[in-house]
């Protein structure tokens, strides 16, 4: 038993000692670059945002895609490619054609639905025959045409608070052909509007197709 | 009759007007993209030269070393440190070569024609192409400033010189051996040192002067041949001649001969001289002296089978009517003026030089489309050829007409194919600067890429960052340049969570953060990183 205090001793010293050689500095590499040639053109042959599963919306009887042929209005008013109507004609095809270019910076179009409706989801199509993310994306609703009350955010990946709608938490996403959908959790609303401040490949705005799913208010 | 005093003014008044111009075009949008993936290699090399650290040069995929010696000189002499320097001062370093180009266009009147050159000039000083790659940090402006002043220089030094001899013998049949005489006065010795610094200069800058070389020497000979068989032409000085003298060239003398001969040999001495100069790093790294020599082997392993093959219309297609995801591109009225223009050239009415223009312009146009590799900033040389035949063009465009309406073609020729191109400046260098269905750009990093570099400049600068991606994601390397706990690597490390921030290229099949940020950096080509290691000061 006299042993027993110099072996809890000797056992204590033994763990400092591995305690203090485990705190030598890591040691992180930090290779330079290297000096490359002229980029290779990426071609991605499949656009599938990676990590990300699209959630699946339950719908009740009824749900349909109340924006196709509705009036659409803009921040650009006169878009130099394509006009607002293609936002809400139903075809989904990227190429030229079928998407409308909004100006640089923060750009938002509005979807008048005709009337308040009960909605489930909304699906929208920026570009998708380029791998790209669009930025400070926000899709709102409001009864407010001018979306000055009853506003109400369903999704915001404006991380740095740009265009003013507090700190986006939604995720950035890679731009697909099945499109975004995004949940309205059955908001009930008149108006949608949709924001984007360019995207990761040029300054610009772009929308092929924008769905909004829901029923008239029972 | 015109006043000649006053008509030199005139000239000179509208060439400072159009050089202002063409500086305004250019500084206006210096900084209206951020840099493309080669500048940052290049602006990379030549900080580490202002830094002190040694440059020797590499024959793997690298161009000469002109553009870094030439930078780090304009640096040294405008008191730029390798912390001051920025993209709008490198890229003024490639604006001084595009101001260059225009000055000898415009000291060409004598050759080409007052009118041809003063409308030449004017389109190239609006070109979308020449404003974009003049304020380029890429080899390309300094390369065609210099094959054009090689052009000229040889066609001066070869017009007073080596066809002197076939002109005396014509003009004996049509005026006295006394007008021979007094033709012109060989350069002799300075022109062929101007030559032979022109040529090591070119291949100080790009390996791939040997193709100038070529169409220069198919130039020059097409031109002599079309004044030797038969085909009428104008001397320098406009007095025509109808073919060869019936008695035939007069032979060269010896002397003649030993002339030509020492010219020849100095050009090439000169030529060698400062292509040592250069790739020796200043004799301070003989090898560079073989490795270029040996970059050869690279270049023609490069020139089909790459990536950047196109087809053989690459070219053509960019000038041509066409539209791209909507937007509308070409300049269609440039090349029907331009080819209006090298007819011109093989008219009896055409000098030399014209001639000399046309062939040279042709042939570097097809030598290039012939190549699969293929970038536009190549298309710059001939595209200068291609705005002086439509000057040619446009100048000579009265023919045939009423001598009311032969005064104003020119001019309303000239100010139409001018309104074209200044139009396609509006989408070219505006809306569309930095966007890849822009025709006059390749591979443009994306505008996106400031947001991630204002984020990373507001962390601490002890922030450990890797970046991951298989080209080390240029120019990205160049705006981190003073950060050195920043690492490159081509696949995921072993311990990324050493890292306070890791930036993902989307080429890559690595896992992803959740949630991630997104950052562009070029086409298809995508930065993934966690937001909040972005946000954590």
């Amino acid at each position: 038993m006299k042993k027993l205090p110099l072996l809890l001793t000797l056992s204590l010293a033994a763990l400092v000692a591995r305690a203090e050689e485990a705190l030598t500095p890591l040691k992180i590499e930090f290779p330079p670059p290297m000096l490359t040639g002229t980029p290779v053109p990426a071609k991605l042959a499949n656009l599938e945002a990676p990590n990300v599963k699209p959630p699946q919306i339950l719908v009740p009887p009824g749900v349909t895609n109340l924006a196709k042929g509705k009036k659409v209005t803009s921040s650009d008013p006169a878009p130099v490619i394509g006009d607002l109507s293609l936002i809400t004609d139903g075809d989904k095809e990227s190429e030229e054609g079928y998407f409308v270019e909004l100006d640089r910076g923060c750009q938002w179009v509005q979807i008048d639905l005709g009337a308040s409706a009960e909605l489930y989801a909304i699906a929208v199509w920026h570009f998708h025959s380029q791998a790209r993310a669009y930025l400070e994306v926000i899709v709102q609703v409001s009864d407010d045409p001018e979306f000055k009350k009853d506003v109400r955010t369903l999704f915001n990946n404006d991380d740095k608070n740009n265009a003013g709608f507090g700190v986006g938490t939604s995720p950035a996403y890679l731009e697909k052909n099945t499109g975004r959908v995004i949940p309205a959790n059955k908001a009930v609303a008149h108006y949608v509007r949709l924001y984007s401040a360019g995207n990761t490949a040029n300054e610009l705005n772009h929308y092929i197709e924008v769905e909004v799913f829901g029923r008239p208010r029972p | 009759m015109a006043d000649p005093a006053h008509s030199r003014r005139l000239f000179f008044l509208a060439a400072a007007l159009l050089l202002f111009g063409a500086a305004f075009l250019r500084l206006y949008q210096i900084d209206r993209r951020p840099f493309h993936a080669d500048e940052g290699v290049q602006a990379y090399q030549t900080w580490q030269l202002m830094r002190g650290e040694s440059y020797a040069y590499d024959p793997a995929d690298k161009h000469g070393p002109f553009l870094y010696y030439a930078a780090a000189g304009i640096a040294k002499i405008a008191s730029w440190t390798p912390e001051t320097i920025t993209e709008t001062r490198l890229r003024s370093v490639t604006l001084f070569a595009g101001l260059g180009t225009l000055v000898l266009i415009l000291g060409a009147g004598e050759r080409l024609g007052p009118g041809a050159v003063l409308i030449g000039a004017a389109l190239l000083a609006v070109a979308p192409l020449a404003i974009i790659y003049d304020t380029y940090f890429v080899q390309e402006a300094w390369f065609c400033f210099f094959t054009w002043a090689l052009f000229f220089a040889v066609m001066r030094w070869w017009n007073a010189t080596v066809d002197q001899t076939v002109e005396a013998s014509l003009l004996a049949t049509k005026d006295s051996r006394e007008q021979a005489r007094s033709h012109k006065v060989a350069p002799g010795f300075t022109g062929a040192v101007l030559i032979g610094a022109l040529a090591g200069l070119m291949q100080a800058t790009k390996e791939t002067s040997i193709i100038h070389f070529a169409a220069l020497v198919v130039a020059v000979m097409a031109a002599r041949w079309s004044a030797r068989s038969g085909l009428s032409y104008q001397t320098e000085d406009n007095q025509s001649l109808e073919g060869p003298s019936p008695d035939g060239p007069r032979p060269v003398g010896r002397r003649a001969l030993q002339n030509r001969f020492s010219h020849v040999l100095t050009a090439l001495l000169t030529a060698t001289f400062v292509y040592v100069l250069f790739y020796s790093s200043f004799f301070t790294h003989w090898t560079g002296v073989a490795d270029g020599l040996r970059a050869y082997s690279n270049y023609f392993s490069r020139a089909s089978g790459s990536a950047h093959d196109q087809a053989w219309t690459y070219y053509f297609g960019i000038l041509w009517p066409h539209t791209n995801s909507g937007v509308r591109w070409g300049e269609p009225l440039l090349l029907f003026i331009a080819v209006a223009g090298a007819a011109f050239a093989f008219s009896p009415r055409a000098n030399r030089t014209q001639r000399a223009l046309a062939v040279f312009t042709l042939t570097l146009l097809l030598v290039y489309s012939a190549i699969p590799y293929k970038t536009p900033w190549l298309l710059l040389t001939p595209y200068v050829g291609l705005t002086l035949l439509a000057g040619l063009g446009a100048a000579h465009s009265a023919a045939g007409l009423p001598a009311s309406l032969a005064r104003f073609a020119p001019v309303v020729l000239g100010l139409i194919v001018l309104g074209a191109g200044v139009w396609r400046d509006f989408p070219a260098v505006g809306r569309y600067a930095n966007d890849d269905r822009n025709p006059y750009v390749y591979q443009p990093t994306s505008s996106d890429l400031a947001r991630l570099v204002t984020a990373i400049a507001a962390l601490p600068s002890d922030r450990k960052i890797a970046v991951i991606s298989p080209d080390h994601a240029w120019p990205l390397p160049w705006y981190l340049r003073g950060r050195t706990a920043t690492g490159y690597f081509a696949a995921l490390p072993a311990n990324p969570e050493s890292y306070d921030l890791v930036l993902y290229d989307s080429r890559l099949d690595s896992p992803l953060p959740a949630p991630i940020a997104a950052y562009g950096l070029r086409p298809n080509v995508i930065l993934w990183c966690k937001p909040d290691q972005l946000g954590k000061n």
